[in-house]
């Protein structure tokens, strides 16, 4: 098998006809299937998608960390041309923290209660590299400082009940940075933080984001937040990507009613006569309960019988799944 | 934190003195010693001058006072049976009761806590279901049968161990210990087993279930994203969390370990203080009986207390608030 | 493929399904029934009435298990030392156990209830000082609490029940208490009192329905440890008198047999107490699940 090392040039990212399912009592519950996704060097990619699509999903798939019973059924998540499933655990262990990182959505729970802050970075950094205490804690000094934590000396000492949420999560991407990883994922790490808190982060993330040049991958379930940060967005729905392509082709011009409809109900946009803002008809499906062909089918105001079967992906870089899909650009 | 503790010790003061005076009230009524101790053919004047000898023939009231003042300097009277001061009746049985529950809490600590381990890591595995179920069975099994069931075995049938007794004991820091023998050892493993069943049956359950938890809160899971080892994850990450309510639990443990030798040394006619008090209550030799029930309410205010500052030490967001 | 999720609104049916979901819940249940039906029918399935002695044969004594006594008798599970029937002891064993745990499980709970009430509802000091006694009696095991009771009164069936109640009051008042209070505060209570409803409809109407799950759980925990600590208490000679013995004193009085190779007499009791033991830890394992939402799956 190729390391991680052999491929420069490629794709960070390369995921190949994945799917991702739970193994229950009653069967095998299919939760993402026929995910195609590539990030490339540098690039932040948007994964844009309602709770339970799935995004959080992939982000732990691709970290090798689904907690079971969840599991990695078929296809490659190629990680700078090797392939995470096919990895051992301890491989695994290596590249995660190091090459590959996570930040997850709430600050609040992320870090262990029982621990220093200090305690927590040094962990990470001794896990990946053999340096002193000392040396360490001099990194761990200026891996604070590097997301804007002050007085960072004294503040390795206190735990993280004396942080607020805020700067747990400065915390929690200063860890994520440590070594500098080639892949970031942000799993909606802005949602839990209040709104004013919640800009601060994103300015700082844009700073970091063009000063470390690793790739990322945003999970959230806004568009306007991921907007103004990724190149590329993907919209996910009910475990499948629906459309995929440059950030500015995919607001303008939308091909999926899914992303129509996402950016239609988005709070930025005028409330209808009533005063209430426009809403999709209808609710994400349960993992039980999605429909066989286009999954979006009951909620969808352009289906009829040819969403009965599954639409195959078309476009090059801009891509979708849609039999029906739009044309036009957004509001004409 | 001054001010919590010195609340607490005042609290802990009244409670002793409540239950002191509700104990010998209580001890006061069981019956007359005198009739007891008295030989057969004793005449009624014989029995008078014991009862004046004890102090027996004063008001009640007037028994307690005088009772509380001596307390206060450390006297607690002479046991009606032996004749000998109660502090050393009870002083010279309690290093057999302190190995004893020792050992019982040490056992209940290195099997609990790798058992919870287990049992919470992997729930649905096979030997986390044995884990469990065996620990179901040890909240049920009465101890004192467990007891007698393991003389039965070890004792009788197998003559592996003895079943009365503490065996060879050495002297050391003015006290006989039983601990520095393999003879010692040997009387000392049923009992201690018997005594640990329901501690070690609680400790598992609360490790696993905390354990169970805690594998799945954020922190650990981004313990894992960080690239620790499992290692360090579980044993650290996981068991610092699990650990707090745990230390908590097993220090009030100690408590009930103390009450459990009771029956225990009962079992195995084991000298400790717990066997001394049964066979007090059944000779009515009431100052013993009123001094251990106070010493034991005692111990048992001072192990809360320290409980509580232990819980204190670990937890930081506790901490936090107090300082 | 669709999971069909419908209200039932006959709270007993709705009990059963929950509980059910649990195998061993069920053995449980059916066991602890069956165990208290023997309990109550005592005196009929009974081979004799152990109390009985013209019933017994004194020549009989220390029989082994499966032995068959010159009279017919076959002794299943073997005599004691004067020659009565183990079986037959166990099974008035057990009702002895039973009455003396149930008896001690309902006065500790009307106790436990009223005083609970009486807190939660006259504030101040009176709350304080009943919430300290409770908490006072908790913090003491309840085997040194109980023993300590016993020695002062004695021996007897009528003194182990009160003792067993005294350690155990605490931990319905506290419940009834704690649900008690937080009701009060809720609205409706208020809209009952503009109302002029009398404060014992608001009390039993509603406060009931959110009291009786944790109540079940407390009492059914409770029963299985009551049943544990008279046994203990009567085999340190402080919990019922000899003439009635409950599973604890029949293990007591088989103590001195076991060292002379006589195992069964303490035995067999024994393994009666422990599937008793089981069979209630076993309901109300699941009765907790059930209560705790945390824990539901």
């Amino acid at each position: 098998m190729t390391s991680p090392e052999a491929d420069q040039d490629g794709p960070v990212l390369d995921i190949r006809d994945v799917s991702i399912v739970f193994d229950t009592a009653g069967g095998i519950l299919p939760a993402v299937d026929g995910l195609n996704l590539r990030v490339n060097r540098g690039e932040v990619l948007g994964l844009v998608g309602e709770s339970g699509s799935g995004k959080s999903l992939t982000g732990f798939a691709i970290m090798g960390a689904l907690d079971p019973p969840g599991r990695v059924a078929e296809g490659q998540i190629l990680f700078c041309g090797a392939d995470l499933t096919q990895m051992s655990d301890a491989e695994l262990r290596r590249l995660r923290g190091n090459r590959l990182a996570m930040i997850l959505q709430d600050p609040m729970l992320t870090l262990n209660p029982t621990l220093t802050i200090g305690t927590q970075i040094i962990e990470a950094i001794r896990a990946h590299r053999s340096v002193s205490q000392s040396e360490a804690r001099a990194l761990a000094v200026q891996a604070m400082q590097t997301v804007g934590i002050g007085e960072p000396e004294r503040r390795l000492s206190s735990y993280p009940h004396e942080y607020s949420g805020g700067m747990r999560q400065r915390v929690a991407i200063a860890i994520a940075l440590l070594h500098t990883p080639d892949l970031i994922i942000a799993d909606e790490p802005t949602t839990a933080l209040d709104v004013t808190v919640q800009a601060q982060i994103l300015l700082e993330v844009r700073r970091l984001v063009e000063a470390l040049g690793s790739a990322w991958i945003w999970i959230s379930h806004d568009l306007s937040v991921v907007a103004g940060l990724a190149d590329r967005i993907a919209v996910m729905y009910a475990g499948r990507i629906v459309e995929e392509g440059p950030t500015e082709a995919v607001l303008r011009h939308p091909k999926h009613p899914y992303t129509r409809g996402l950016l239609q109900s988005a709070p930025e946009n005028p409330p209808l006569d009533d005063g209430k803002l426009w809403q999709i008809p209808g609710s994400a499906p349960s993992l039980a309960n999605r429909v066989t062909g286009c999954r979006f089918r009951p909620r969808c105001p352009r289906a009829d019988e040819a969403c009965g079967t599954q639409p195959p992906d078309q476009g090059q870089q801009h891509r979708f799944a849609c039999w029906h899909a739009y044309d036009e650009a957004l509001g004409q | 934190m001054f001010e919590v503790v010195l609340r607490r010790l005042v609290q802990a003061v009244s409670v002793v003195l409540v239950l002191s005076l509700v104990s010998f009230i209580g001890v006061y009524k069981i019956g007359d010693p005198v009739q007891l101790l008295a030989h057969e053919g004793a005449t009624e004047q014989e029995i008078e001058d014991a009862r004046a000898r004890l102090g027996l023939d004063r008001p009640v009231h007037q028994q307690y006072l005088t009772f509380v003042g001596r307390m206060a300097v450390g006297d607690f009277g002479t046991s009606f049976v032996s004749s000998r001061p109660v502090v050393d009746v009870i002083v010279e049985r309690l290093p057999a009761t302190i190995e004893l529950t020792l050992a019982a809490f040490l056992i209940s600590v290195l099997m609990g806590l790798p058992l919870g381990i287990v049992a919470g890591l992997y729930p649905e595995g096979p030997l986390a279901r044995t884990i469990m179920a065996g620990s179901i069975l040890g909240f049920s099994l009465p101890a004192f049968w467990f007891g007698m069931m393991m003389i039965m075995f070890f004792s009788v049938d197998l003559g592996w161990l003895p079943s009365i007794g503490r065996g060879e004991t050495t002297r050391f820091l003015g006290a006989d210990w039983a601990v520095f023998s393999l003879d010692g050892w040997s009387h000392l493993i049923m009992p201690a087993l018997m005594l640990s069943l329901t501690t070690v049956s609680l400790v598992i359950r609360l490790v696993a279930s905390g354990m169970r938890e805690a594998m799945m809160t954020d922190y650990v899971k981004f313990a894992r994203l960080k690239g620790l080892s499992e290692r360090r994850v579980v044993l650290l990450h996981a068991l610092k969390n699990v650990m707090i309510p745990v230390v908590t639990v097993l220090g009030l443990e100690i408590g009930s370990l103390l009450a459990g030798s009771i029956v225990t040394e009962t079992v195995f006619a084991y000298p400790g203080i717990g066997k001394l008090l049964i066979d007090s209550i059944n000779r009515l030799d009431r100052p013993v009986i009123v001094t251990y029930l106070i010493l034991i309410v005692l111990f048992f205010v001072v192990i809360n207390l320290i409980v509580d500052l232990i819980y204190t030490a670990l937890d930081p967001r506790v901490r936090g608030t107090l300082r | 493929m669709s999971v069909v999720e419908y209200e039932i609104d006959r709270p007993l049916v709705r009990f059963w399904l929950e509980l059910s979901r649990s195998r061993l819940a069920v053995v449980g249940l059916v066991s602890t029934t069956a165990l208290v039906l023997v309990a109550i029918l005592a005196p009929i399935i009974a081979p004799q009435n152990p109390y009985d002695l013209t019933q017994i044969d004194f020549l009989d004594g220390e029989l082994p298990p499966l032995s068959i006594s010159p009279s017919g008798q076959t002794y299943w599970l073997g005599t004691d030392a004067q020659g009565r029937d183990m079986l037959s002891a166990i099974i008035f064993g057990l009702r002895a156990s039973f009455t003396v745990a149930f008896s001690a499980g309902a006065l500790a709970l009307v106790a436990g209830t009223t005083l609970g009430l009486i807190a939660a509802y006259a504030r101040g000091r009176i709350d304080t000082i009943v919430m300290r006694l409770a908490e006072i009696q908790m913090s003491f095991p309840a085997i040194l609490l109980a023993l300590m009771l016993l020695a002062v009164f004695g021996r007897g069936i009528d003194k182990t029940i009160i003792a067993l109640a005294l350690v155990q009051w605490a931990f319905y008042a506290r419940t009834v208490r704690g649900a008690a209070i937080a009701e009060r505060e809720k609205e409706y209570v208020l809209a009952c009192r503009l109302l002029k409803l009398p404060r014992w409809r608001i009390l039993v109407s509603h406060l009931l329905p959110n009291v009786l799950p944790p109540l079940l759980v407390i009492a059914s925990v409770q029963l299985a440890s009551a049943i544990t600590l008279e046994a203990t208490l009567s085999f340190l000679g402080l919990g019922l008198p000899l003439t009635e013995p409950s599973l604890g004193l029949l293990i007591a009085n088989g103590f001195d047999y076991i060292l002379s190779g006589q195992g069964w007499i303490s035995f067999y009791p024994g393994v009666a107490l422990l599937i008793v033991i089981v069979s209630i830890n076993l309901l109300a394992d699941r009765l907790r699940e059930m209560s705790n939402p945390r824990l539901k799956r």
